[in-house]
């Protein structure tokens, strides 16, 4: 029976290797004749050759809309024999596909076929087949990982749904050895879950467990009961109803039993429980948990929720997830060896290291990893299985009597362990729901963006997004774990590629999943669309779930970097272990001190400490800083009774009026002296000038007024000679030299031209007038705001010099009135010298007008930055006609000609260049 | 590479004959400089940035000069004296392919006579090597995204190098394994002054990274007897901040970039370490070399800004 399709397989294939044979033979005889030439010879045979031709064409055709049927690819049509030239694409397209499928069909078989011939031909029929016969293993040496075999899920009673969006309901049908009745406890539930935002059921026995206490055998010391020998005895399989019976009788009789399973979830989404190993002190059972009717293995809670029974498992976290999920047991009463193991602080605490140190038993943990859903199970595998529970129950003895022995009354370390495996089998299983949105859950996406430091684009995290959660969609359908779709290590490599056909995309996908290579369209198309519609950036997503990551874990710290602040020692000391020695920023210990002087430069670069003493530059003269209050006190003067102050003589008539003192200019420097009419008729001729603009418009003034003024210098400088007042040339020199002299001469530059014939004392009399006349001038401007701090300074400064050749005359006019005409002179050659001094003098007390030669750079009109003011100048200028070429730093890389290579635009070595 | 831009004397070089002999009978027999300091004292550094006006930053680092005795004109020892200058940031050249990142390039460079032994105009394997871990050190402290299409300079010119092992030992044979243990100092000196040229220049930078060096010295050779030297366990003392011209028997080395504020290693050089204890001692011991020079670091540039700052007010 069993060989029966295999002997119909050669026939087929003799058969039509032979048609084959046969047709290819007949092809290349037809092919060989000069067919054109009897067709030309025999219209009957050219008949003939045609009806054939369009029936092979025909056929053709139909075999190639079949061979497409059920593609996206199109059927090509073959009209006449030179379509099938045209269309050459189309076929090879159907060809391909078929050749495709054949290939995965293959694939499929063949690792079966390989692997486990006998289990291919069995599997049909192990159902029928009582009893269990260990064949000898077709694995030699080899442990089998991943057969492709059928999933044995698929004959279960209940096949596992993995696409359940609720809560996981309990499978129990019944609860024996309740303490709150199965309906109750079922109709519990806890609060909302916060993740998915569903109801959950509780723990079916949670009552139980908590008011569980562990009988008075498992807390008292008792010699160790020895283990049967290993290799005379044998276990009793168990994969029938009769014997699960016999061995629930046997088991009630036990005081303790030791359990373990064999789990199996590569080719299942969920996982299975592919084998369950129970031992008693003088029995060992293996019990297929993958038969159809593997729910009625729930009639072992009657063992295993029995609080007379212990049970003892080693390493039960997942076991006790895995029993509730597939197969509906709840455990009251556990020991965990390996909690017992951290508790004596073993090395290690895996079973192998136990077996090793209790029975100097080498266990073949390479089976660990094996795919256990072969049937039947080879030897081997089912002596590891066997070796996991034998020893157990010994190694439980010792383990119980060594944690009494070094428990102390402070630290109980048996009833910690018996505590902790008591929280242990309080866990929950619940339904893995993915949450494509937020990504969380141990499956979910967010878990493995965190882990992996990878900085994706929009597109990338849209797609790695959509890939990630097509994976589980299709682990869901196919019913195989998500690793066994796609890896996450191929996850990523999509998500960064981005492939947009499939060529691209199996040359990403390294070991290309038989799923993978069936959709492979399906993922290519999604990988498209999440591209197109990217969503948001990848940081803004990551930051707002980490800012609600509720699974419990706390946020991952940002800062990994640690401050450099002092740790105190004691901290250290109190970890002990080696690592806290690298974890701990070293602290300086002792300092190095500076060294104040330096063997090179000697004492040159003085090393100042970082007390804030700064350099004291000192200067000649103090100079008050130009502030507020000197202006305040020159405007308030006036007011203010002082009758001390003196000022210089000005002749009534040469006084400028007082209405026209509120426009207020300033000459530029080493401007001329000017007339005051002259700088009205230019105020009234051009736009009335703007404060701001002062100074630019002041030189533009003075150049046009120079030569006037020049002129008139001349004509002043004959006039002097010719009265032979050769001094008066010097103080007109000096006076020149300053735009500040310029305004004061202006107003005395006549009349002291003709000073010859006057007398100080006259000059004196007139101070007090002059006063009156000169405040309006400097105060009315201030008034309106409108002058520029520099303009009060000159003003002020000018009212300075002012009531210095005031003090000047007062000397002179102490002295005893000369009568001779070389007194006269003499005196007036004093005068000049006095006031000189005095003007010097008052200059060092402005030192915004006169800085002490030092240049404001930032003061400076720049030719890169121009002011608004200037610009307005320049496109003024510009108006005029005048075309300057402004000056761009950018334009420089512009200059090059164009159509030179780059590295001559640079160096500028062309002879275009040059020439 | 033969020099040809300068009349370059002998290769070798011609020094005075100094026999062995000579030493030995000299009336005054030359001692060997003796660390007075503690193990884990430093000596004192002079550190000053702005030394060289045209560079965009610079510094000068000088290490406290060793007393030495008026009887010869040779110093015992000599103390290390660099400047380093930082040109930049400034673009790359056109032809220079793009860099998203600071263009970092470091040269070390030995004045002729900054060691006993003439160092030639050409860059040779042991300044590459120096430069290359230099760049190393400080590319670790560099904020290079901040400067794409910008290259920076560092110049180190050391005027005055560390002896590899005291003069008078040279003719006389001494210890076997001869040195190369005064490179160590040099590329830690060279580590702190150019991290205080970096800030001078204004690149920015993660935080100052200084270097540190730690030193495990044996017990002189042929003299077995307890001398009074600690023994750390390992073999020998490990001391912070050697002077190799005073230590007959330095066994391992280490020299460390440090960055203290994240607590991190930029540059590691370890000589000599045989067991995993030793490199250890030694490391930690170099770190906090690097910290106490770190000190000095802070106050220079503290110096500094406050000279600079007070210049703009």
């Amino acid at each position: 029976m069993a060989m029966e399709p295999e002997d119909d397989f050669s026939a087929m294939q003799k058969r039509i290797t032979n048609a084959l044979v046969a047709t290819t033979r007949s092809t290349t005889q037809v092919c060989a004749e000069d067919l054109a030439f009897y067709r030309s010879i025999d219209p009957a045979i050219a008949n003939g050759l045609d009806v054939q031709h369009a029936r092979l064409l025909a056929l053709a055709e139909k075999l190639l809309a079949n061979g497409a049927a059920g593609t996206a690819i199109p059927r090509p049509k073959l009209p006449d024999g030179d379509s099938l030239e045209t269309n050459w694409r189309g076929v090879v397209d159907v060809i391909d596909r078929l050749l495709e499928r054949t290939d995965t069909c293959l694939d499929e078989f063949k690792g079966a076929l390989k692997k486990a011939p006998e289990q291919v031909a069995t599997s049909t029929t192990t159902s029928a087949a009582p009893g269990h016969t260990t064949s000898s293993t077709p694995y030699q040496g080899k442990v089998p990982r991943n057969l492709n075999i059928i999933k044995p899920q698929r004959f279960f009673e209940e096949p596992p749904n993995n696409k359940e969006t609720g809560a996981f309901k309990p499978l129990l049908t019944s609860k024996p050895h309740a303490i709150v009745p199965l309906e109750e406890s079922l109709r519990h539930q806890s609060p909302f879950n916060i993740q998915t935002g569903t109801e959950q059921y509780e723990h079916p026995y949670k009552v139980e467990i908590e008011q569980y206490a562990y009988p008075s055998f498992v807390t008292a010391a008792a010699e160790p009961t020895p283990y049967l020998d290993y290799e005379s005895t044998s276990a009793t399989y168990v994969d029938t109803l009769e014997g699960l019976d016999e061995m629930l009788q046997e088991l009630k009789q036990a005081k303790e039993i030791a359990v373990d399973l064999e789990h199996h979830d590569l080719r299942s989404y969920i996982g299975i429980v592919s084998l369950m190993q129970i031992s008693t002190r003088n029995k060992d059972w293996i019990i297929d948990t993958l038969k159809p009717w593997r729910r009625r293995l729930e009639c072992l809670n009657e063992v295993f929720a029995d609080p007379n029974i212990l049970k003892v498992f080693q390493g039960a976290y997942m076991d006790v997830i895995w029993l509730q999920r597939d197969l509906g047991l709840y455990l009251v009463g556990l020991f965990d060896t390996h909690f017992a193991c951290r508790a004596l602080k073993y090395p290690g605490a895996s079973l192998q290291y136990l077996l090793k140190h209790f029975c100097n038993y080498d266990a073949q943990k390479q089976y660990q990893m094996a795919d256990w859903r072969i049937r039947p199970i080879p030897t081997e595998m089912l002596s590891y299985a066997r070796s996991d529970t034998h020893f157990l129950l010994y190694i439980y003895d010792n383990m119980r009597n060594e944690l009494l022995e070094a428990s102390s009354p402070e630290e109980d370390l048996l009833q910690d362990v018996l505590q902790r495996s008591k929280d242990c089998t309080l866990t929950r299983y619940e339904n893995p729901i993915y949450d494509s949105e937020r990504g969380l859950g141990a499956n979910g996406w967010y878990r493995l963006l965190q882990r992996t430091p990878t900085m994706f684009t929009k597109e990338q995290f849209s797609v790695y997004r959509a890939v990630h959660a097509w994976r589980d969609a299709t682990a869901r359908e196919e019913d195989d774990s998500i690793n066994f779709i796609l890896n996450n290590h191929n996850v990523m490599a999509i998500a960064r590629e981005m492939p947009l056909d499939r060529e691209w995309m199996l040359k990403i996908i390294q070991s290309v999943s038989q799923p993978v290579k069936m959709r492979i369209d399906e993922l290519v198309a999604v990988v498209r669309k999440a591209k197109q519609d990217a969503g948001p950036e990848m940081m803004d997503v990551m930051k707002q779930i980490e800012s609600l990551d509720i699974s419990g874990k706390p946020a991952p710290s940002k800062t990994h970097g640690r401050q450099a602040v002092p740790v105190p020692v004691k901290e250290t000391a109190k970890d002990g272990q080696n690592q806290s020695a690298f974890l701990t920023p070293p602290v300086l210990k002792r300092a190095v001190e500076r060294l104040k002087s330096s063997q090179l430069w000697g004492s040159m670069f003085p090393s100042k400490q970082s007390n804030g003493a700064r350099p004291v530059i000192s200067m000649p003269l103090p100079m008050p800083a130009v502030t507020a209050e000197i202006f305040e006190g020159s405007k308030t003067a006036p007011d203010s009774p002082a009758p001390q102050v003196e000022h210089a003589y000005v002749p009534a008539a040469q006084r400028a009026a007082p209405q026209t003192d509120d426009v207020f200019i300033i000459k530029g420097s080493k401007g001329h002296k000017r007339k005051l009419s002259e700088v009205q008729k230019d105020a009234a001729a051009n736009t009335p000038p703007d404060p701001q603009l002062g100074g630019e418009e002041e030189t533009r003034l003075s150049k046009r007024q120079q030569k006037k003024a020049e002129r008139k210098q001349a004509k002043l400088d004959k006039k002097r000679e010719a009265a032979g007042f050769s001094q008066q040339a010097d103080e007109m020199q000096l006076d020149a030299t300053s735009d500040i002299d310029d305004a004061i001469i202006s107003d005395r530059g006549v009349p002291d031209s003709r000073a010859g014939s006057e007398d100080g004392e006259i000059e004196d009399d007139d101070d007090k007038d002059d006063e009156e006349d000169y405040e309006p001038s400097l105060t009315l401007p201030t008034a309106k705001g409108q002058l520029s701090a520099r303009k009060q300074a000159k003003a002020a400064f000018k009212l300075a010099v002012k009531q210095a050749y005031g003090r000047v005359g007062a000397q002179l006019a102490a002295l005893p009135p000369s009568r001779s005409e070389e007194e006269k002179m003499d005196r007036k050659l004093e005068r000049t010298r006095l006031r000189k001094e005095a003007k010097e003098q008052t200059k060092l007390l402005f030192p915004a007008l006169y800085p002490p030669e030092s240049i404001d750079y930032a003061a400076q009109p720049s030719l890169i930055v121009g002011t608004e003011e200037q610009g307005g100048k320049r496109k003024k200028k510009d108006k005029g006609g005048v075309k300057k070429a402004v000056f761009d730093v950018y334009n420089r890389a512009m200059d090059a000609p164009k159509g030179l290579g780059r590295a001559q635009k640079g160096q500028g070595k062309t002879t275009t260049f040059s020439k | 590479m033969a020099d040809r831009r300068r009349n370059n004397g002998p290769p070798g070089g011609s020094k005075p004959l100094l026999y062995s002999c000579m030493i030995k009978s000299a009336p005054n027999k030359p001692t060997r400089p003796t660390r007075t300091r503690k193990p884990d004292e430093l000596r004192k550094i002079y550190l000053k940035t702005g030394i060289t006006p045209p560079a965009s930053g610079s510094a000068y680092l000088e290490l406290e000069s060793p007393h030495h005795s008026p009887t010869f004109l040779l110093p015992s020892s000599s103390a290390l004296k660099l400047s380093v200058a930082v040109h930049g940031p400034r673009p790359l050249a056109r032809s220079a392919a793009y860099s998203p990142h600071l263009a970092l390039s470091c040269y070390v460079k030995f004045t002729p006579f900054a060691t006993r032994h003439r160092r030639g105009y050409l860059r040779d394997p042991t300044e590459k090597d120096l430069s290359t871990q230099l760049e190393t050190a400080l590319r670790g402290v560099i904020i290079g995204e901040r400067y794409p299409k910008t290259g920076v300079d560092v110049c180190v010119t050391i005027l005055e190098g560390e002896e590899d092992r005291w003069w008078a030992e040279e003719p006389l044979g001494g210890a076997a394994s001869v040195g190369g243990w005064g490179l160590f100092g040099v590329l830690a000196g060279c580590v702190t002054a150019a991290s205080a040229a970096l800030v001078d220049a204004g690149i920015d930078c993660i935080d100052l990274v200084s270097g540190g060096v730690a030193a495990l010295v044996a017990r002189p050779l042929g003299n077995g007897d307890d001398d009074g030297k600690r023994d750390d366990g390992v073999g020998g003392e490990v001391v912070l901040d050697p002077n190799p011209t005073e230590h007959e028997n330095i066994v391992a080395a280490c020299v460390v970039a440090y960055v203290a504020s994240k607590d991190e290693v930029t540059l590691l050089w370890l000589r000599g370490g045989s067991s995993s204890e030793t490199s250890e001692k030694l490391m930690d011991g170099a770190v906090s070399a690097a910290l106490a020079s770190r000190g000095v670091l802070e106050e220079a540039l503290k110096e500094t800004a406050l000279l600079k700052f007070s210049e703009e007010d």
